[in-house]
């Protein structure tokens, strides 16, 4: 019966000590779900990167009897390329996973804190893709009036 | 179970108790969201167009193979295009949703308000996330497919 009212005393103490943000048992249902997909979009990125890492590892090394020692730009060139590509991915990934961990601690505590760096890591994230929209719409448009210049009768 | 049992107390109208950091992150990121979301619904008007230019102009630059087999083949193939941009639509709708509720919960400012800008964002993921995997799916199953015939 003590230890009964003793754990109510240090629930009571921890309500108090720790401000919650007052969010629905429904709310922070939702939280526990978007943090699931959140999780498996990350390890998704993870994968993608990995298959990233050995595709740029295999354009480096690619035997080809076609290619001549010229190509050996070309091939330095797509390694970089894939490798850029899954550096974008494991940013992506890190964001995700984050957002997704914090979006489970927000669940559990129902903190301000743990919202904010929710919060914080889901901005990371939509920042991040947009810049990264935005950079391959310019890039699909530069490439266009490139291709018009090059090529006039396109 | 503590947690829950404090969890519980909280009402639909009860005020959230959100901080300037986080009114200032979810603003930002709504904002974020916006644009993305108009951007998946300018992706579906290219690819809409697409799907009218195959059917009206009835010819793309597609193999020689596809062109052989007819307008049947076309019209599959515009089909395809228009289910691609119903597609990037709902995405659209469901980002666009999510923004949406969340800026009316930074100014509500109550529980319900917030509930609801979760649950889009639930919702957002979720069917992302299920299309992913159904698209894994199809995609998987085409490569064993193709490298079942080669065999």
């Amino acid at each position: 019966m003590e230890e009964k009212t003793e754990s109510h005393n240090t629930t009571a103490e921890m309500t108090d000590e720790i401000p919650r943000l007052g969010m629905t048992k429904k709310s922070l249902k939702h939280l526990k779900s978007t943090s699931k997909w959140l999780n498996f979009f990350a390890i998704l990125s993870y994968i993608g990167m990995f298959f990233l890492i050995i595709t740029a590892i295999a354009a480096l090394f690619r035997q080809d009897d076609k290619m001549i020692d010229a190509t050996m730009f070309a091939r330095i060139f797509s390694c970089i390329c894939y490798l850029v590509i899954a550096a974008v991915y494991y940013f992506l990934g890190r964001f995700l996973f984050r957002s997704s961990t914090y979006y489970n601690e927000a669940a559990i505590l129902d903190t301000n804190e743990s919202f904010e760096d929710a919060n914080k890591y889901k901005l990371l994230f939509w920042k991040y893709y947009g810049i990264l929209t935005i950079i391959s719409l310019a890039s699909i448009l530069l490439l266009i009036i490139l291709l018009l210049l090059v090529i006039p009768g396109l | 179970m503590e947690e829950r049992t404090i969890v519980e107390v909280a009402d639909n109208s009860d005020p959230i108790k959100l901080s300037e950091n986080n009114i200032s992150y979810l603003q930002k990121s709504s904002k974020w969201m916006r644009f993305i979301g108009d951007f998946y619904f300018f992706t579906a008007l290219i690819v809409l167009i697409i799907a009218l230019a195959v059917l009206v102009f009835d010819y793309f630059p597609f193999p020689q193979y596809i062109l052989n087999n007819g307008p049947v083949m076309l019209t599959s193939i515009c089909i395809v295009y228009m289910v691609i941009a119903v597609l990037y639509c709902l995405f659209g709708v469901y980002l666009l949703c999510a923004a949406k509720y969340f800026i009316k919960a930074i100014n509500d400012k109550t529980a319900l308000s917030m509930e609801k800008a979760l649950y889009a964002e639930k919702r957002y993921w979720k069917f992302t996330g299920i299309f992913t995997m159904v698209a894994l799916g199809i995609t998987l199953l085409l490569l064993i497919g193709s490298v079942a015939f080669t065999l």
